[in-house]
């Protein structure tokens, strides 16, 4: 099996795999893990799958389910799937492993964007908007260079949350591209205005400043995903919080929700085994060991009652942003909307465009970069 | 003797190089046409089972007796049927990706109303193929389920008033096939050519080859023939197991039935202009032998036969790491990809970039502009980094300078660190609110430049950052070249009263341009390709307007909708263009060396 993990996570995984491998297993085969970087790991498996190569079993991010779907790297696994074994996990979280009515993984954790204030600037987190930018405006002095609120603005993953608070949307139920509504505007304003010259944001913002600021002490919030928690220095008294409602809409701020899943390669040689050892490793009593050991948001139900996990402030953080995440597609569609999109929030929030020609000229690209996509679907038709 | 073992040998590889050709060319399109005819005809069973099946079950869908009875009547029809069923599916009140499938018909009617069970292997099989089915329309494959012998496999949606309300699948032994029409003649051809080329090698040059051209000729032609008998012989096959199924299925009319059944089954007109192109290549090849240059090939690979053995590990080496990888590249250029699987779309990534891809000039990602981009950065550099460089080459040449080695380390150094470090320490440096650029440009009074925000600002971050870096060389290689200038020359100027300018533009630059000309060359191809600084400077900031050609050729490929076959065409595109620079800069070193 292929993980990406480090750090504690890898510590929390492989004492799973070793419960595994000495006693749960039965009869079946013993796991073998191989930890491969992450830069690396999607393009090792749409190599090493295909030729007949690779894992039984691997650990990744659900955005990629829908390519490996239509290139047969995947398995679909909800034929042996029953229903309570599919409602033991946070509906959300299973759901984004899901493409075109099958099942491609079960999901281990989820991720997305959140809160993170210095209690010693901001006592309290904002609940809306409203409330960010008010206190945000205190803090922000910027001869001094120091601002309310950081996060990289000009990237759809971090602006995503102020799109679908304000009720946006990059493709409709029917799968059609509304990427130019009078919402997605809206969105797009907002944060425009956020970064502009009265605005709480610092200009040309990137993960790196968002750590460096928020550690210096020089921004009193940040948004960023789990991934901060290591990167935060011990000075900072820094507490957790959902995202703020959006005061125009009344709608909280919906990130991007990101599904950590455990997959079957569509070449194994042991499908049924590896089943049995994904359910294992995906169980109630491994999620809450994860839970505990790496502070992981796990995405089994039962874990969340565990009074530990209950009492943790970082854990239910995520946990309550998850009921206002949107599931971010993992179709093929989705990942050509990225660099269009990024390019027309630099466009607007960097240099200042108008937010309608910008997304008008996204929304067109991206429709080109579609029919390219698809031209190549024209010879899938035929039999095969 | 000797002369004519020679003769024997030149004009017998040259056959065998003319007719291979044709073999290669042939014997390919040969497999490909067999494959596919083969592979048509293992499919037509089932498929045509499987269209005739969902065609009965939309209309019966509510007698599953009658469809019962036509499921046995297709198993007792000839062809030996391991399966047939139809599954109808029911969606999962609550999980969008769960749903309930069961048999309303089976060739073990023990099977018919029952759950597909979670149990069976082939089971689970034939879920995910209806799943499929859901997804693509019809499909068919050849498989062989885990344990089980070889089988064949189709599976049709049933529709009912265009809504899919089940799968038919029906899977089939394979039929025993044979090729209609037998490849040997082929491997005869080559043989009976070489043969030919050996025996000619005797006769005098001139009918020598004619021997050879005729012989090409002719076995060109048969095995264009052999390819297109190959072809019809197919699609009469085909028709024919079309005539047959409908027949034994009590289709009226059954030609029209025929074709029903078979339609989606198309066999592809084979390339047999590939066979005429290698017949007409395999004549050029003749004509070259004809002006003797098979004979004196073979009479150079003899002479210098070890100096041969010797370059071959490198040879192999070079072949391996280098012409493979860029022959891959050149292919790639002419396919397009999509969720792995590759098309062959000739010249359209071509054409879809010169043309400018339907986006206006003015738009970043237009070729010309970006193209328009890439020689501005180019040239700024080159002229920065070449004047910069030689002014302090002159600098650090002055005799009465002192400490003059600290100072050379110290202009060398920027070379010496990894260009990627200084990459990024400069985009810190360029930083609106936290960068030391503009925190020194405010002590002038100029406040707070966005360097990434236009494209002026952004392109002189870049073509900074650069300059940095590609000062040290050119300033290194005046340097060697300045003190190679000997004084004397310097000495007799100044006695002629020449002044210092001129004595510069006279004598230094004129003695300079031998050793700067080719470093400027280098400089320029290096610049072209660029690719660190862009990528990790300004990113191609604003909206990719500061991209050069080669980092919008990896956005091509790892950054928008994978396009591969884009971005190689890009790539390729470059290549071009700097070889005909390099071609272009060589002829003009030589005019000038020729003139001086």
């Amino acid at each position: 099996m292929w993980h990406a993990y480090r750090a504690a996570e890898r510590t929390a995984l492989e004492e799973t795999v070793d419960r595994w491998n000495n006693g749960a297993r039965g009869d079946d085969p013993k796991i073998q893990l191989l930890p491969v970087p992450y830069d690396a790991f999607s393009d090792k498996i749409s190599a090493a799958v295909p030729r007949g190569h690779g894992p039984d079993l691997f650990i990744f991010a659900h955005d990629r389910v829908g390519d490996w779907a239509e290139s047969r790297i995947v398995e679909p696994i909800e034929f042996w799937m029953t229903e309570k074994r599919a409602g033991q996990f946070l509906y959300k979280t299973i759901d984004s492993l899901c493409y075109k009515e099958s099942l491609y993984g079960l999901p281990l954790a989820f991720k997305s964007t959140i809160l993170f204030y210095n209690k010693a600037l901001v006592p309290e987190a904002p609940a809306t908007t409203d409330a960010l930018i008010a206190a945000g405006r205190k803090l922000t002095d910027r001869k001094a260079g120091r601002f309310g609120l950081v996060y990289t603005n000009a990237k759809l993953y971090f602006h995503a949350a102020w799109l679908f608070g304000f009720k946006g949307l990059v493709f409709d139920e029917q799968g059609q591209l509304r990427v130019n509504s009078a919402e997605s505007r809206r969105a797009l304003t907002f944060a425009r205005d956020l970064g502009g010259k009265r605005g709480i944001v610092p200009p040309e913002s990137s993960a790196t400043l968002t750590t460096s600021l928020f550690n210096q002490g020089k921004a009193g919030m940040a948004i960023s995903g789990p991934w901060m928690l290591g990167e935060i220095s011990e000075d900072i008294d820094v507490g957790l919080a959902p995202l703020p409602t959006v005061s125009p809409t009344g709608k909280p701020a919906a990130p991007f929700l990101g599904a950590e899943g455990i997959m079957l390669s569509a070449r194994s040689k042991q499908k049924r085994a590896a089943f049995r050892a994904m359910t294992f490793l995906a169980s109630d009593e491994m999620a809450t060991l994860r839970a505990l050991r790496a502070r992981q948001p796990v995405a089994n139900k039962a874990a969340w009652e565990h009074p530990k996990i209950k009492a943790d402030p970082v854990l239910s953080a995520f946990r309550k942003q998850l009921d206002n995440a949107t599931v971010m597609p993992g179709t093929p569609e989705m990942r050509v909307i990225w660099s269009p999109y990024d390019t027309a929030l630099e466009k607007v929030i960097g240099a200042g465009a108008n937010p309608a020609a910008a997304l008008a000229e996204a929304e067109q690209e991206i429709r080109r970069f579609l029919a390219a996509q698809n031209g190549g679907g024209k010879a899938d038709k035929g039999s095969r | 003797m000797k002369q004519r073992a020679r003769d024997i040998l030149g004009a017998g590889s040259g056959a065998l190089l003319a007719a291979g050709l044709i073999t290669v060319a042939a014997a390919s399109i040969y497999l490909r046409t067999h494959n596919q005819g083969q592979k048509a005809m293992v499919q037509a069973p089932p498929v045509a089972y499987a269209r005739a099946l969902a065609q009965k079950a939309a209309a019966t869908m509510d007698a599953p007796a009658a469809l019962q009875a036509y499921v046995k009547r297709l198993s007792s029809n000839g062809q030996p049927v391991v399966l047939a069923a139809v599954i109808v599916d029911r969606d999962h009140p609550r999980f969008r990706f769960m749903r309930q499938r069961t048999y309303v018909a089976h060739s073990d009617p023990s099977r018919e109303g029952q759950r597909l069970s979670p149990d069976s292997d082939g089971d689970k099989e034939l879920y995910d193929l209806c799943s499929r089915v859901r997804l693509k329309g019809g499909r068919m494959d050849l498989f062989s389920p885990q344990g089980g012998p070889f089988s064949v496999r189709a599976a049709e949606p049933v529709m009912v008033d265009g809504k899919r309300l089940a799968t038919a699948v029906v899977i089939t032994e394979p039929r025993a096939l044979q090729a209609p029409v037998p490849a040997w003649p082929l491997a005869l051809g080559l043989l009976t050519c070489v043969a030919i080329g050996l025996a000619a090698g005797v006769a005098r040059p001139r009918p020598r080859y004619a021997v050879i051209m005729v012989a090409t000729l002719a076995y060109g032609w048969m095995a264009h023939g052999l390819i297109g008998d190959l072809a019809s012989r197919y699609s009469e096959d085909l028709e024919a197991v079309g005539v047959h199924l409908a027949d034994g299925l009590g289709q009226a009319e059954v030609p029209r039935a025929a074709d029903a059944l078979l339609a989606g089954i198309i066999l592809e007109q084979p390339a047999t202009w590939v066979v005429v192109a290698a017949t007409l290549a395999g004549l050029a090849l003749g004509l070259l032998g004809l002006l003797g240059i098979g004979r004196r090939m073979v009479t150079g690979l003899h002479t210098h036969r070890f100096a041969y053995a010797y370059i071959t590990p490198a040879a192999s080496g070079m072949l391996l790491l280098v012409f493979v990888p860029f022959a891959y590249g050149v292919l790639l250029g002419f396919f397009n990809h999509s969720h792995g699987t590759y098309t062959f779309v000739g010249l359209d990534n071509f054409i879809e970039i010169l043309s400018g891809g339907d986006r206006p000039l003015s738009h970043p990602l237009n070729f010309y502009f970006t193209l328009g981009v890439t020689i501005l950065w180019t040239a700024s550099n080159i002229i920065l980094h070449v004047s910069i460089g030689l002014a302090l080459a002159l600098l650090l040449k002055d005799p009465l300078l002192r400490f003059k080695g600290v100072y050379r380390v110290l202009l060398i150094l920027p070379w010496a660190v990894p260009n990627y470090i200084t990459a990024l320490i400069w985009k810190g440096m360029f930083h609106q609110q936290y960068g030391a650029v503009n925190h020194l440009l405010s002590l002038i009074g100029i406040e707070n430049i966005s360097w990434f925000s236009s494209f002026s600002t952004a392109f002189i971050a870049n073509l900074t950052t650069n300059v940095w870096l590609g000062f040290p060389f050119m300033m290194v290689v005046s340097l060697g070249a300045l003190q190679s200038i000997p004084d004397d020359v310097y000495e007799a100027a100044a006695v002629d009263g020449a002044s210092r300018w001129q004595s510069f533009v006279n004598i230094t630059l004129p003695l300079l341009k031998p050793a700067l000309f080719p470093a400027v060359i280098l400089g320029t191809i290096w610049t072209f390709n660029q690719f660190n600084i862009i990528y990790l400077v300004s990113a191609g900031a604003p909206a990719g307007s500061t991209d050069i050609l080669i980092t919008e050729a990896y956005r091509w490929a790892f950054e928008r909708a994978d396009r591969y076959g884009l971005a190689a065409a890009y790539a390729l595109i470059i290549f071009f263009i700097l070889l005909v620079y390099t071609l272009v800069t060589n002829r003009l070193t030589r005019a000038s060396e020729d003139s001086a």
